[in-house]
């Protein structure tokens, strides 16, 4: 456990630190403009660089077979990483604007669904910003759908694209003993 | 130079035809809501969704056909064939900027044609990047930030990062700041406290009061509690105040300013990368070590 905290850290300080920078300056300093722009960038922002590579680059660089060839199980690895930077990702939202919570989860599990779709890093990232873009518009003009926000909506399919992500990664793991990847 | 067409076309035809899908697009959604431009409407949301695209498509090309262009054939290692052929890493990037580049901006003429319902009126500030010429000069600056991240950083996850924010970052100081100064601006007095006749449809660039002497003077701190400070102003000293700003007929003439300068940029960062591939290409020691 605390070997997959250290993977985590160490795979991802860059994107997550300069993230956190990012964040600090506009909450501490920001003129209005950039402010709400960069608030309602927030979710893409963590979609494309946190959740879509997530996965896309074990892919990619063949890491995976390192990742998922040890004592942790891949689907324990999996949920530590996603847990990790999924609490983080809420944490830096809440910071900005508690409505970004929902939009910012739900581009995190987009990311990380697109990553095993795609396999590779760019087309991973390109999809997210649709996708994103995509189902940012059709709920944006509703402020309740079934009696929901957009963001809790959001929020919602976020949820239900985790477990997703973990059917994906069985169905890989599963191609991987039997050495077809 | 047919070779170079060809791997052009076989490494960047995904991310082409992607582009071109979102493009054509945007543009419809773009140029349909201007021509069923009814006054008084709010922007609908698929007009604000295309307005969208139109602000961050030169960022987007930035980021999906220049930040891997090179920093892809360092990742995974494929420089070496590329630039082992009879044709020399130079050419290999002078060739694939020159078709990439002008696709893109062939790309970026119908993404500048339609206001997607914007300002109601088809000459205003407001609609300052609408325009083909603003749009062509937006890719390529996008471009050229791409391209010259790639061949600095090597990496195609950083490089595109370094891209959105160098691209946004250059718009916001130039959109912000710069635009409203191409040209002085023009300067209309009025007594403090009367209306003021301003032409129609101009960008107000500042407004305050002068003094006596035609001397700039800031809002006395005594006058700011006031509701109407016009008083107080003249009671300390104010003579006029003044609109500064730039008049709508010099529209046209900003479009090609902005175009030149964000066109002057990107030769200026294409030289770089070129500079750098020249320089430098063959990847470090520490490039892609695993360190522990």
């Amino acid at each position: 456990m605390t070997g997959l905290l250290w993977v985590t850290w160490r795979q991802h300080r860059a994107v997550v630190s300069w993230t956190t920078v990012l964040v600090l300056v506009v909450v501490l300093f920001s003129p209005d403009l950039i402010d709400w722009a960069f608030r309602n960038a927030f979710g893409a922002v963590v979609a494309v660089f946190w959740g879509a590579p997530l996965v896309a680059r074990e892919f990619e660089e063949r890491t995976y077979l390192v990742a998922w060839g040890q004592d942790v199980s891949p689907a324990r690895w999996l949920a530590v990483k996603c847990g990790l930077l999924g609490s983080a990702a809420v944490v830096l939202a809440a910071l900005l604007d508690v409505r970004q919570i929902g939009f910012t989860l739900f581009g995190f599990a987009l990311g990380v669904v697109a990553g095993f779709v795609t396999r590779r890093t760019v087309p991973a990232i390109a999809f997210t910003l649709v996708g994103y873009v995509l189902v940012r518009w059709l709920f944006a003009g509703e402020t309740s759908v079934w009696l929901f926000e957009s963001s809790v909506l959001c929020g919602v399919f976020g949820a239900v694209l985790i477990p997703v992500a973990f059917v994906l990664l069985s169905w890989r793991t599963n191609a991987f003993r039997m050495g077809v990847a | 130079m047919r070779g170079l067409l060809w791997l052009t076309w076989r490494q960047h035809r995904w991310v082409l035809c992607s582009t071109a899908v979102v493009v054509l697009l945007a543009s419809w959604l773009l140029i349909e809501l201007d021509l069923a431009n009814t006054p008084g409407d709010a922007v609908p949301l698929s007009g604000f969704y295309a307005q969208l695209v139109q602000t961050a498509f030169g960022g987007l090309v930035g980021m999906f056909w220049g930040a891997p262009l090179v920093a892809r054939e360092f990742e995974e290692r494929t420089y070496l064939v590329a630039w082992g052929q009879d044709v020399s890493p130079e050419r290999w990037l002078a060739g694939k900027v020159a078709l990439l580049g002008l696709v893109a901006v062939l790309l970026a003429v119908p993404i500048g044609l339609g206001d997607g319902y914007r300002g109601h009126q088809d000459v205003s500030w407001d609609v300052f990047e609408v325009s083909p010429l603003v749009q062509a000069g937006y890719v390529l600056f996008g471009l050229a930030a791409g391209v010259l991240m790639s061949a600095l950083v090597r990496h195609t996850l950083t490089s595109m990062g370094l891209t959105l924010a160098l691209y946004v970052a250059v718009r916001m100081v130039m959109s912000l700041g710069a635009r409203d100064h191409y040209l002085p601006t023009e300067r209309v007095l009025s007594e403090v406290g009367e209306a003021r006749q301003l032409p129609e449809g101009v960008q107000i660039v500042e407004t305050g009061y002068l003094d006596g002497d035609g001397h700039v003077m800031g809002m006395p701190s005594e006058c700011t509690a006031f509701v109407n400070p016009q008083n107080c102003i003249r009671t300390h000293g104010g003579a006029h105040s003044f609109v500064d700003f730039q008049p709508i007929d010099r529209l046209p003439g900003f479009q090609v300013a902005e175009f030149f300068a964000f066109t002057a940029f990107a030769a200026g960062l294409f030289f770089l990368a070129f500079l750098r591939l020249r320089r430098g290409w063959r990847p470090s020691r520490s490039h892609r070590r695993i360190a522990a």
